[in-house]
């Protein structure tokens, strides 16, 4: 899970303040303003101190080639950390891989949670167990998975002893280039199964029974009535998971540093463990400010493109 | 209502108690109490060092019961977290005293201002008596920084009982060492037989612990490339450069890193993991020659104290080559911060932990391979079976991996491409690549 | 259990319903035990296992890999006195005083935000909403910067801190204050209240299902951070559970499988413990985040 975040889903309803009409109800309204700043200000400053000038210093590092371990020596190179971002193979590939992985991981989870919530919705027995636990891998943390994982994947662990007992040939996995990338993306698809299909569930128990019913009454088969009704309605919660995918995929450290460290030939390079690697172990953190500021602005425009889109026309 | 407002404040109480426990942080500063004999009062000096790794506090009482005027506050972190933390502390306003520091980083932390030098400190003895690795590690830009506090390198290790029912018998002598395509006839040997034996796999050379447990690591596996190389040929020649794999200026590697040599020990090196004469496995698998999964198993000299606990009967033979024998040597040196408050007193104390009388009774009682010869000869452990072979290995082979300000970066590209190579990758594209992000960085 | 149309029903027709229902309740119940359940099994068994044993039920595959026969507590030893506990205790000082300074700076925030009309409140909901957007990996390197400018570097207060203002948190408590009906407030004032009176007394007390989803997803994400910590924390004695677990894989000195299991497990068990427990609120908490 993100730590301490998950992306936008709510309308932002705080708006802006109309006036009230001159009198009384507006000199409450100012009068107000001095309560209102004494509740705010332990969290403003807060996010002051430790969002707004992280972005401050990480846009005047970005400018700068230095090494943290002499920042005096800091030299002014203006944009040629941005050119490098866009010209250095190893980020460009880097970049291409996160892409690859988040479209891979979306493009796995959203259908088969789908499926797992319609079947969560039903009536077949266990379903509290199934629904628990598919939830483990929710709770679990990133490392726990990724140490999980890495041995499950080992040329002596317990994926290839299974495959070694049905006569099927053991893979490399993690030491394939073909296929150490979608490995960490089934990864990541077991990790946040659970969470997609809670989320679906809450979208389909919300579509209202009579719309089926009287579906049903017409002659529509489940599969007419799953396309025509299930779907449009639950546009919103779709939406909103591929989005809280999105984000968890783009903001993917653990696999590639405790599993592979980006290897083989950098196939596994998600671009935090890049920014990481960049900054602490090649001690070049002015380049890695500018990769980071890219990667905002990759999430700011999914942000944006999601709150746009969110205002759907299926509200019934 | 009272309730909640009690509840609140109970919170906020908890919330800043801990917050204050918290809030503890290692700054120790440099103070002098006055006590008698001492004419400065006794000074603390304060020392950064890995864990389980020098100056020890051994080391450290025993300077202390020698010269009471000096005591030390100790700050340890993990071996992998050491590098960040020295480059944390050191722009800062209170860097440590005496650091514990991974030798190939001295020319790095040399070139940075961090360290102090040592030639105005050490005695007139030391040039003659340190063995000639650690000396040319150590020294950057013709100033020593450190009088080196160890010696370690890598040797090949074998469990006696596979060696001996496929009957293998290593060489025990550095004129007799194995090339590398003998010893891998040796390991598949062993493997088939051995497999054949336990009905399940055992390997010819056991996966690598080291690094983090993944093929790479350039401690190990960049010998499969120096080794190809050559010193004495003309120093414009490709088979020079390989031996070197830096450019003499630490520049550049292009020439250096990518030769037609260095390709064909990366070739060799990617057949151990791969194909019909494959001996080892890409991934990890711990104590595999105390368990009998591997027969041999490329390890540094402390592992011989580990397989004579574990009750393993083994051997040693010297680490195979290609052209030139070669090991890399380097392991934790002890130094002092150019900008400590004490550097008479801290390089004092590193001299003196690190020489004479406290020096031999250390080093003889962790077993550990000492940087001055005098020392080692002292030690008739040394020239035993077996720890005489990583000793002599050391004095006739030992090259400190390639020396420079830039050295992490250095490693963290070698590791990766050879990590490639491991795995399958065209060798001469690996290293091209390496070459390529590579050169940018130490042109700076 | 009759068909829906209810005309062409019979019980030998909802006899083969029922059977195949079961049929495929089973089917799915084997493959998400296989998939979901067996791979912790594996984990927790292999915590108790000599390092010998765990490799012995890989190759050829047993079942014995999920059992541990010749049980051993030797690894759970070995990794409290490697000094797990300090590890377990600083991350539950962390989670303390996250979840603590969550609840503290968030809620009043998210009072002012829906109870007090007061100008230039959509300006600062934009300026809240912004940084909802931005990943917070990516701000690592200068937030470290700015966390050592502030002399906290390698403390627990500065794992905690940066993200007590948690604008989901704000959202999470501003929805649920939202319900709350305007009219108890004005009750409230009529009986002379002010803010402070009004946030205590009215609101909070009516808000307890959200505040304790708050505090068990927040807790969540507290234990379970793992980039952060890494790189803010450099001593070993301050260390936190998942980064000492995962520094347990790495290098140094001789691996054993047995121990970074029991490491993974152990930093997995209290959490998974507490969900069990509060199933429902985590469930419920990490849903709604935001379908409204």
């Amino acid at each position: 899970m993100p730590s301490g975040r998950a992306p936008a889903g709510v309308q932002p309803g705080g708006g802006s303040a109309k006036l009230p009409p001159p009198g009384r109800a507006r000199r409450r309204w100012r009068r107000e303003t001095l309560p209102a700043l004494g509740f705010l200000t332990p969290f403003l400053v807060l996010l002051l101190i430790f969002q707004y000038l992280p972005l401050a210093v990480m846009a005047r590092y970005s400018l700068y080639d230095y090494s943290l371990f002499n920042p005096s020596q800091a030299k002014f190179v203006g944009a040629q950390n941005f050119i490098q971002v866009f010209t250095d193979p190893a980020t460009l590939q880097s970049l291409l891989i996160t892409f690859i992985f988040i479209l891979g991981v979306v493009a796995l989870v959203v259908p088969i949670s789908f499926i797992v919530a319609v079947y969560l919705n039903g009536k077949l027995p266990a379903r509290a167990l199934v629904r628990t636990m598919i939830f483990l891998p929710v709770v679990t943390s990133s490392v726990v998975v990724a140490t999980l994982w890495t041995f499950l994947l080992n040329q002596t662990g317990l994926i290839n002893s299974l495959l070694q007992a049905v006569h099927l040939p053991p893979a490399g996995f993690l030491t394939d280039k073909h296929q150490a990338l979608a490995t960490i993306v089934v990864m990541t698809v077991w990790q946040q199964l659970g969470l997609a299909s809670v989320l679906f569930l809450a979208g389909l128990q919300s579509v209202p029974r009579e719309l089926y019913e009287a579906a049903e009454v017409d002659g529509a088969g489940v599969l007419r009535r799953t396309v025509s009704i299930t779907i449009p309605l639950i546009s919103r919660t779709t939406l909103f998971i591929v989005v809280v995918m999105t984000v968890f995929a783009l903001q993917a450290f653990a696999p590639a540093y405790i599993m592979t460290g980006g290897a083989p030939e950098g196939t596994t390079n998600l671009i935090i463990y890049q920014i990481y690697q960049t900054a602490f172990q090649l001690q070049q953190p002015g380049y890695a400010s500018a990769m980071s500021i890219v990667v905002l602005l990759f999430a700011i425009v999914i942000s944006l493109i999601q709150m746009r889109l969110l205002r759907t026309r299926w509200n019934y | 209502m009272k309730y909640k407002k009690g509840a609140v404040g109970i919170a906020i109480s908890v919330a800043t108690v801990l917050a204050l426990a918290a809030c503890s942080s290692a700054n120790n500063s440099s103070k002098a109490t006055p006590v008698a004999g001492c004419p400065n009062g006794v000074v603390t000096l304060t020392v950064l060092r890995a864990q389980n790794n020098s100056p020890t506090d051994p080391q450290l009482d025993a300077y202390k019961a020698s010269n009471k005027c000096v005591t030390f506050t100790v700050d340890e972190v993990p071996f992998g977290n050491l590098a960040s933390k020295i480059a944390v502390l050191a722009p800062s306003s209170n860097p440590p005293d005496i650091i514990g520091f991974d030798a190939p980083q001295t020319a790095s932390y040399a070139s940075q201002g961090f360290l102090l030098p040592f030639d105005t400190y050490l005695p007139s003895s030391w040039s003659s008596d340190v063995t000639s690795a650690t000396k040319s590690e150590e020294t950057w830009n013709g100033k020593v920084y450190s009088p080196g506090n160890e010696q370690d390198t890598l040797s090949l290790y074998y469990n006696k009982k596979l060696t001996d029912a496929a009957g293998i018998k290593p060489p025990t002598t550095l004129e007799a060492a194995w090339t590398w395509p003998q010893a891998q006839a040796a390991m598949l040997q062993c493997q088939k037989a051995a497999t054949a034996a336990a009905g399940s796999t055992v390997y010819g050379l056991a996966p690598s612990r080291l690094g983090n447990g993944t093929p790479g690591f350039s401690y190990r596996d960049e010998l499969f490339l120096r080794s190809e190389g050559d010193p004495n040929a003309p120093k414009t020649s490709s088979s020079y450069k390989t031996f070197w794999a830096l450019s003499t200026d630490g520049k550049t590697v292009d020439g250096w890193l990518n030769t037609p040599e260095a390709i064909k020990g990366a070739t060799f090196y990617q057949n151990l993991f791969q194909g019909p004469n494959a001996v080892t496995s890409k991934t990890g698998l711990p104590n595999a020659l105390i368990n009998g999964k591997a027969c041999f198993d490329l390890e540094v000299s402390s592992n011989a104290i580990t397989l004579q606990k574990a009750g393993v009967d083994f051997g040693m033979t010297p680490t195979p080559h290609f052209v030139t024998p070669i090991v890399h040597t380097g392991a934790v040196a002890i130094g002092v911060a150019a900008r400590s408050q004490h550097t008479a007193l801290a390089a004092k104390a590193v001299i003196g932990m690190d020489s004479g009388a406290q020096y031999l009774q250390w080093a003889k009682a962790n077993v550990r391979i000492p940087v001055l010869k005098s020392t080692t000869k002292q030690m008739p452990a040394l020239s035993q079976f077996p720890l005489i072979i990583p000793v002599q290995e050391i004095e006739k082979w030992g090259q400190p991996r390639p020396p420079g300000p830039h050295f992490s970066a250095y490693d963290v590209y070698v590791t990766s491409a050879l990590k490639d190579i491991a795995y399958g990758a065209d060798p001469k594209t690996a290293l091209d690549k390496a070459v390529s992000g590579l050169d940018p960085i130490l042109s700076k | 259990m009759t068909a829906k149309t209810g005309q062409r029903s019979g019980w030998g027709r909802g006899l083969l319903r029922r059977s195949a229902r079961m049929t495929a309740a089973g089917i799915v119940l084997a493959v998400v035990v296989a998939v979901f359940l067996l791979p912790y099994l594996w984990m927790v068994s292999s915590s108790f296992k000599d390092q010998k044993t765990i490799f012995a039920g890989l190759s050829p595959f047993s079942w014995s890999v999920f059992i541990p026969v010749h049980a051993t507590m030797s690894n759970v030893v070995a990794l409290f006195q490697k000094g797990i506990g300090q590890a377990l205790l600083n991350s539950l000082i962390v989670a303390v005083i996250q979840v603590g300074g969550t609840l503290l700076v968030c809620a009043p925030a998210a009072y002012a935000l829906t109870r007090i009309r007061f100008r230039g409140r959509g300006v600062i909901f934009g300026l809240i909403l912004v940084t909802f957007m931005l990943p917070a990996e990516a701000l690592v390197v200068p937030m470290y910067g700015v966390v050592s400018g502030l002399g906290l570097q390698d403390t627990l207060l500065a794992v905690a801190l940066p993200w007590i203002s948690s604008v989901f948190g704000l959202f999470l408590l501003r929805q649920a204050f939202e319900e709350i009906p305007i009219e108890l407030d004005e009750a409230a004032r009529l009986d002379g209240a002010g803010h402070v009176r009004i946030f205590l007394s009215v609101i909070l007390p009516n808000v307890k299902t959200a505040i304790t989803t708050l505090c068990l997803v927040t807790f969540l994400f507290s234990w379970n951070a793992f980039l952060w910590p890494l790189t803010v924390i450099q001593s070993p004695q301050r260390q936190v559970i998942q980064v000492a677990i995962a520094q347990s894989v790495a290098a140094g000195e001789l691996p054993n499988w047995g121990i970074t299991f029991g490491g993974a497990a152990i930093a997995t068990v209290p959490l998974i413990v507490l969900f069990l427990f509060a199933q429902r609120f985590f469930v419920q908490g990490l849903a709604s985040t935001g379908l409204k």
